[in-house]
């Protein structure tokens, strides 16, 4: 770790965003009591991570990256045992463990082994687990790595609703782009034990670059069309003989555009917005693409706006 | 961040329910795994057969009254080779919780910490007692029955149960230092070198060399012939008292072992 300066606001949900080995994990650890930090200081619910290690772990809750979960033990026995080493007495333990069990959608396979648990499964236990004592700061080492994309959007929504309706501040690490992008009202990216960039997806986005909008013309139209589009930014390359402009308005101009060309008299039979990712983000600051182990999110969010226009 | 911690400070008291908790899940995991203590009983009893076999004579040779049998001889051996098994057993639990991240649960949870290590050697103890159990029956129906009577069953098991926590201590401790589980099968060969290393199978006296002088002054030997003495129901080199005092000190060496390794993994420590 290298100069890690952060603050997270109570109830938001902050992303630590970076490749394999970016130190994410370590970070958690840190803020989380299980590993001392080598230098500096760091404050969990107000309370100092060294100092009052015991407190931070009576306000926290965690995931961590390891699905630390006993496959021998049925999902309603490691509840229980969880609630039991919080303190929790034993009316208190079952109501909320039944109603985490209902919650997480898990009520169904409790009473099966860990073992035989899909992997998605497996990270709502987890998440269970680590709600069962209600803490105020929710840390999630890597919450949907390796899960199928189903699984993904579950915990996703799981997130949100403790959220927006629990008021948990959320501290998650991600390497999907997409999760970030999608959950965290702010976020930080990491590469190589620093932070590289910090903010809010959108701005981070907006930082980096405009919005390309690529348009397809009828034969004959495209002198016309390539006049109107300089008007609304500067003139970018496009694929397959597509004219492309980049947004100096951002995305809303697209509307514009649209109804300039067609007052123009252009034909449109295409167009796409080519709007700016975290992974612009992540190349613009480390100056590499970004190679996560499973890459499902395109390089590019697009949106094919058009496909015929006569 | 700026949340107000909630919830009472951890202590003793509250130690109690988190090892009741620790407890149960140690014996839910023995139970639902047979290959945690089925070799427990096999392995000193196919042991004790082939030693039998081949050594049965020593019992003659070494002056046991007639009501004696090498297989008298030999229990006390067979109880701690079971206890070696139980230990080592625990001490793998402890391992694969450090490999699967099941001991960053515990340690963020706040719990007082020692709980961490009295619920899975208590049951260890048990697990070693119970097993003791067994093993007393299975010789007594084969004739080794204990001629010092309730008084010696009592001294034998709590040797035996001593003996347990110390080998599940120590192979706690090297569990939580390394988190490596195949650690664990180097420590279960050398113990059972420590057990032949004394006077466990053979008299020392029938031994030669270097191996006597190790046999003779183990503390193995202390604990084997102090156990074998309400066995037997004759007095041998040394006695109850010795074997519980040595069962003791070891005990208290693993404790502090798996201790200071537990200290170890808690880096931040409880504020």
């Amino acid at each position: 770790m290298r100069g890690i300066d952060l603050e997270v606001s109570e109830g938001s949900i902050f992303g630590l965003l970076g490749p394999n080995g970016a130190g994410k994990t370590t970070v958690v650890r840190m803020l989380t009591t299980l590993l001392a930090p080598s230098g500096g200081w760091a404050r969990v619910a107000g309370l100092d991570v060294v100092r009052q290690a015991s407190a931070v772990r009576r306000a926290i809750g965690a995931a961590l990256q390891e699905t630390s979960l006993d496959p021998l033990m049925t999902g309603r026995e490691l509840i229980r045992l969880q609630a039991a080493l919080h303190g929790l007495p034993g009316k208190v333990a079952k109501h909320r463990a039944d109603a985490l069990l209902e919650q997480l959608e898990l009520a169904g396979v409790a009473a099966g082994r860990v073992k035989v648990y899909s992997g998605g499964t497996k990270r709502r236990l987890d998440l269970a687990l680590a709600l069962i004592h209600q803490p105020s700061v929710l840390f999630l080492d890597e919450p949907t790595t390796g899960i199928d994309p189903a699984s993904r959007q579950a915990i996703w929504a799981q997130i949100r609703a403790l959220s927006q309706e629990q008021g948990a501040t959320i501290f998650l690490t991600t390497q999907y782009l997409e999760e970030a992008d999608r959950l965290c009202g702010e976020l930080a990216i990491m590469d190589g034990g620093v932070i590289v960039r910090r903010g809010a997806p959108e701005v981070l986005k907006a930082q980096v670059d405009v919005p390309t909008l690529l348009v397809t013309v009828a034969a004959g139209h495209r002198e016309r069309a390539a006049g109107i589009l300089a008007r609304f930014g500067q003139a970018r390359s496009g694929p397959r003989g597509a004219l492309g402009v980049g947004l100096a308005d951002g995305a809303p101009a697209v509307a514009d555009v649209v109804r300039a060309l067609d007052e123009g008299g252009v034909l449109i039979e295409h167009l796409h917005l080519d709007l700016p990712t975290l992974e612009d983000v992540f190349a613009d600051a480390t100056g590499r693409q970004m190679l996560t182990e499973t890459s499902e999110e395109p390089g590019r969010i697009g949106a094919d706006i058009l496909q015929e226009h006569g | 961040m700026r949340v107000a911690a909630t919830g009472p400070r951890r202590g003793v008291p509250a130690g109690r329910a988190e090892v009741a908790a620790l407890s149960r899940r140690a014996v839910i995991r023995i139970a639902r795994q047979p290959s945690a203590w089925l070799p427990g009983l096999l392995v000193p009893l196919l042991m004790t057969a082939v030693f039998t076999g081949d050594y049965g004579k020593v019992a003659a040779a070494i002056g046991f009254p007639a009501s004696a049998s090498y297989l008298h001889y030999v229990l006390p051996a067979a109880l701690l080779a079971g206890a070696v098994y139980v230990g080592i057993v625990t001490g793998t639990e402890a391992t694969l919780d450090v490999e699967n991240g099941f001991i960053s649960r515990l340690l963020l949870a706040t719990i007082w910490r020692p709980a961490i290590l009295v619920g899975p050697l208590a049951v260890a103890a048990l697990q070693a007692i119970a097993q003791s159990c067994v093993l007393l029956a299975v010789f007594a129906a084969f004739g080794a029955g204990i001629h010092g009577g309730l008084s010696g069953c009592v001294v034998i098991l709590l040797a035996t149960a001593l003996f347990t926590v110390a080998i599940a201590g120590a192979a706690i401790a090297l569990g939580l230092w390394t988190g490596d589980s195949e650690v664990m099968q180097g420590l279960f060969g050398v113990l059972f070198i420590l057990l032949f290393l004394s006077s466990a199978f053979f008299p020392p006296t029938d031994m030669s060399g270097w191996f006597r002088a190790g046999a003779t002054h183990s503390p193995v030997t202390m604990l084997v012939d102090g156990m074998r003495d309400p066995v037997l129901g004759l007095r041998g080199g040394h006695g109850p008292a010795e074997a519980l005092l040595v069962a003791v000190a070891c005990c208290a060496v693993g404790i502090v072992l798996a201790l200071t390794a537990l200290r170890g993994r808690d880096r931040a420590g409880a504020a």
